[in-house]
């Protein structure tokens, strides 16, 4: 397989494939009729998926720490380039983001009725915006596509969402712009720091990493100004107040999108801003202390307030601030478990709460009703659905043999070295989440047919299948055999914690370093 | 002779207003249509005039007058915000029956004035343009139909501007006396040698003040959310762009005269850009009318243009050339749409804008695109010409005024996305009803939003020449 890959110079052109492939898609979709539009989408990002499972392959982990790269000048005289590559965590989320694509528009055939080439569009822009961010390099290059990003989906949620579409819509981005546009400052800062240290305009990440020395004081408003952007979009208590507003007003593919990726984004740009350009203020000193106790905060809030919610996608958006707690706890434990662990429960989150909420989306479809309280007793009626919902709901709370499990056990044994305390407050979050969610099981599914327009609910249909049995297969692959996928993500996050313990006594890095080597500036 | 060819772009005006004229001297019941013609054919003259003369350099009535990257950057944004104008205009819906087709001459005379001040090296010649192109703007804004507002923000608009121009006069004496000569360059080298003496900075400040009337900047505002309400579209729309970006250049042009880092008036303009930024954006959030959103809006991107130019460097000034041309373009596309949905050229408020994305797909998504610049979401021009600006800014540490900047930004996306949701989120109430557009209407979108589009992911291709143009200033 790699000698093919090898033999297609697939390296070279992915990128640029996964990138711009969407955009002539949603080109493809304005031109054509509607009634082809969902056609298309689904052509394109099937594709797009094929494409990118070559990475899996393609991607070495013993060789260097960025691969795939590619690099243009864009604005050559300020040092802005598209320069793009990818490390073994942006692998796996991009594989993350190819894989719910095609789900998520095959997810939403007979939910989308309305304005359908405008939705597709949307969609394939978002995948573009998407994959930019998790492949830049260049800090201008990503600050652009995290922005852009927005436009989609404030119109997936404005104009194909719910009842609340309309606040929900202008929430969702006015939370996330106010966060992106102080990083925006802060970026500003760190190029004028590393453009005066070393007489090299550019917005490289490793240049920046390496050049852009800043005191402390202002160290600290800059890592608060990036630490705002990520945490806003991770979301972290308490700026998550958007998320449950976001999640049950959007339609099922845009709460599969969010969920699955566009929170990835939030936990990604700390991964790979926020702490290895401060990592003095971010993990040493109470910052450091205060985001844990965030974390912990996040997980055991999100799980008590999901344990209440009578509707269930609701439930399922607060399920999602507490794993995201997993996340941001591994990242700041600092230890090579924690982080592996950490990407994993990104990557599980992503399958297991995108599959969850593909299933609401699904009954909603039928019953149009979320609440808990309209069902009862539907495993009878409907046992597939039941099943494949007991199925993916163990999963999201941990059950071993399933993905959940890996990660957050990874997580909680990694913070357990470092973080005794933390860690172990941390654990109750998995007794929260089996209540949370087998109890919403059991309102749901058991018992006797309490509502008589239960009784006629049909099954799932072929193409509902086609949507969950691929998730389904990757829940229990990753968690049968997740060494291959932890063996890949292994050699990065080893270098996420060499490039933040190396930094962190003082910020110059002196010596052998063993941070990214400069890429050629092209000029 | 042939260094002459330089000043094709004033010849033409000189020919668009004699066609103009002539078409008016009949009063026959197509007058209005004629002397709309005119202004077209006219107008498209001109613009080609300014693009052929591209390149070339002049200097000419006993260096008075120069022509350079500079004043043809300036001298083409004019033009093309003069057609825009004068294609948004129509027939006048809106303008007062007997006065249908003057508004295309008061337009042109303007924008002569407007073009003389592009290309001016000498403060009287300069004070003369600024003075042209007010005074036919003044004579348009009262002449609305049926607007009871519109002689009130007549008035507000001549007493204001006459106070700022007289202002600016008593600034320019004492210029004038303290360095004991009218050109510009001279007087660039006589300030650099008297350095920042008071009475040096507080003639330039108040010279500077007839421009900041025009761009609107606090505390110049007042005239704005009224004239932009009350004027008819095609003239407002003439306010919003061919005006604004010659005040822009015309501030580059004369920031650049003294080294005044350091000095009370940056921190003066740095105040006033922080205050123009943050009361506009607010105020804009509980405005009903579209047009008044803009003027409010228009406010705010003064405030952000003014943060480049208290960078006083090379960097700031293209910035601030760039992003006011782009501002043109956003601006135009804005006031293109508003007058296209108007009925009768009547003023559109927010609900008129209900359904648009189904009324008319075109114009909805021009507004989206001009919106999302004015808002500096990427990939618009309007991202990259702020970032510019801030990054002028930055680089000279003023990074208070780059962080409220931003915090702005943020509040100046929240009413352009209601705007947004009316346009494209809520249904129309009633029937929907589809809004014509003409051949001329549809092309102008296409061209506004792929300008908007395509400046936004190639900003060199205007920003070299921003560049170029800065580098011609003394």
């Amino acid at each position: 397989m790699q000698t093919l890959l090898a033999g297609l110079a697939y390296d070279r052109w992915i990128i640029a494939a996964l990138l711009w492939l969407p955009v002539v898609g949603a080109a493809a979709i304005l031109l054509a009729p509607a009634a082809r539009a969902k056609y298309i989408a689904f052509g394109v990002t099937l594709l797009e998926f094929v494409l990118s499972v070559g990475l899996w392959w393609a991607y070495v982990p013993s060789g260097p720490a960025v691969q795939f790269i590619a690099q243009h000048a864009w604005v050559r005289d300020w040092g802005i380039q598209y320069y793009v590559g990818m490390d073994g965590i942006s692998v796996f989320l991009v594989l993350l983001t190819t894989f719910l694509m095609p789900l998520a528009v095959l997810g939403s055939w007979k939910g989308i009725t309305d304005r359908e080439r405008g939705f597709y569009a949307l969609m394939l822009v978002l995948a573009t915006g998407m994959i930019d961010v998790f492949v830049s390099l260049d800090l201008f290059l990503f600050y652009v596509f995290w922005e852009v990003m927005l436009v989609p989906m404030y119109f997936i949620i404005g104009v194909w969402g719910g009842k609340g579409r309309l606040y929900a819509s202008i929430k969702f981005f006015i939370y996330t712009m106010v966060g992106s546009l102080l990083m925006l400052v802060a970026i500003l800062m760190l190029y004028f720091a590393a453009g005066r240290q070393s007489g090299n305009w550019s917005f490289q990440y490793e240049h920046l990493l390496r050049y852009a020395v800043l005191e402390p004081r202002l160290q600290f408003w800059c890592f608060g100004a990036f630490f705002l952007a990520f945490a806003i979009k991770v979301p972290m208590v308490p700026l998550h107040t958007w998320l449950p507003d976001a999640h049950v007003e959007a339609p099922t593919a845009g709460s599969v999108i969010l969920a699955g990726v566009l929170l990835k984004m939030g936990t990604y740009g700390l991964l790979r801003f926020a702490v290895p350009f401060f990592p003095a203020v971010a993990i040493g000193g109470t910052v450091g202390k205060v985001v844990i106790a965030l974390a912990v905060v996040g997980m055991v809030y999100g799980a008590l307030v999901a344990m209440v919610q009578p509707d269930f996608k609701k439930l399922i958006a607060y399920s999602s601030v507490s794993h995201l707690g997993f996340v941001v706890l591994g990242i700041w434990a600092l230890t090579v478990q924690s982080v592996q662990g950490a990407v994993m429960v990104m990557l599980n989150h992503g399958i297991s709460t995108g599959a969850l909420f593909f299933l609401v989306g699904m009954i909603y479809e039928r019953r149009h009703s979320r609440m808990l309280a309209d069902f009862g007793g539907i495993a009878r009626v409907v046992p597939a659905y039941a099943a494949i919902l007991t199925v993916v709901s163990l999963s999201s709370i941990g059950l071993p043999g399933l993905n959940g499990f890996v990660g957050e056990f990874l997580v909680l044994l990694g913070t357990f070295r470092t973080h005794p305390v933390a860690a172990t407050i941390g654990t109750t979050t998995v007794i929260f989440a089996a209540a949370y969610l087998l109890w919403a099981l059991l309102r749901m599914l058991y018992g006797k047919i309490t509502k008589p327009e239960n009784e006629a609910l049909r099954d799932l249909t072929r193409r509902e299948y086609a949507v969950l049995v691929p998730l389904l297969v990757v829940i229990v692959w990753l968690g049968l055999f997740p060494g291959p996928v932890l063996r890949r993500i292994e050699p990065s996050s080893q270098r996420f914690i060499e490039l933040v313990r190396l930094r962190l006594p003082q910020q110059v890095p002196t010596g052998p370093t063993v941070a990214p080597q400069d890429a050629p500036v092209v000029r | 002779m042939s260094r002459w060819l330089a000043l094709l772009p004033e010849a033409a005006l000189v020919v668009t207003g004699l066609l103009i004229f002539a078409a008016l001297m009949g009063d026959g019941p197509n007058r209005e249509r004629w002397a709309r013609r005119a202004a077209e054919v006219g107008g498209l003259l001109v613009l080609v005039a300014c693009v052929l003369t591209l390149g070339r350099s002049f200097e000419v009535f006993w260096v008075t007058y120069r022509v350079d990257a500079f004043s043809q950057l300036v001298k083409l944004a004019v033009a093309v915000g003069f057609l825009v104008s004068v294609f948004i205009v129509r027939d006048g819906a809106g303008q007062r029956d007997d006065a249908r087709g003057e508004i295309f001459f008061f337009l042109l005379t303007s924008a002569s004035g407007l073009m003389v001040m592009a290309s001016a090296v000498e403060a009287v010649a300069l004070y003369l343009g600024l003075e042209i192109a007010s005074f036919s703007l003044f004579v348009l804004v009262p002449l609305r139909e049926r607007f009871p507002l519109g002689r009130e923000a007549g008035l507000k608009f001549l007493v204001v501007g006459l106070a700022a121009s007289a202002v600016t006069l008593f600034g320019l004496s004492l210029l004038i006396g303290l360095t004991g000569t009218t050109k510009l360059d001279e007087m660039a080298v006589a300030l650099a040698a008297i350095g920042s003496k008071p009475v040096a900075l507080f003639g330039l400040a108040l010279f500077l003040s007839g421009f900041l009337f025009k761009l609107a900047l606090f505390p110049f505002h007042f005239w704005a959310p009224d004239v932009y309400e009350s004027a008819s579209h095609g003239v407002a729309a003439f306010v919003a762009t061919a005006s604004k970006v010659t005040a822009v250049a015309l501030l580059c042009r004369l920031l650049a005269l003294t080294q005044v880092t350091g000095t009370a008036l940056v921190t003066a303009l740095a105040l006033a850009a922080a205050i123009s930024m943050t009361l506009g954006n607010l105020v804009a959030i509980v405005q009903r009318d579209l047009k008044r959103m803009l003027a409010y809006s228009a406010i705010a991107q003064a405030g952000y243009i003014t943060v480049g130019l208290v960078a006083f460097t090379h960097d700031g000034f293209s910035a601030a050339l760039f992003y006011g041309v782009l501002y043109l373009l956003m601006n135009a596309a804005a006031f293109l749409v508003v007058a296209r949905v108007s009925v009768d050229g009547a003023n559109v408020s927010m609900d008129d804008l209900n359904g648009l994305h189904r009324r008319s797909p075109l114009l909805a998504a021009t507004l989206l695109l001009a919106l999302f610049a004015l808002a500096g979401v990427p990939p618009t021009s309007g991202f990259i010409g702020k970032w510019f600006l801030f990054r002028a800014a930055m680089s000279e540490g003023w990074w208070w005024l780059v962080l409220l900047g931003a915090i702005n930004a943020t509040v100046s996306v929240y009413y352009y996305l209601i705007v947004v949701k009316h346009a494209y989120l809520l249904p129309a109430e009633g029937e929907e009803k589809p809004v014509p557009l003409t051949f001329g209407d549809k092309a102008l979108c296409y061209g506004l939003s792929a300008a908007t589009l395509v400046l936004g992911v190639w900003p060199t291709l205007l920003y070299d020449w921003a560049s170029r143009a800065a580098a011609n200033l003394p």
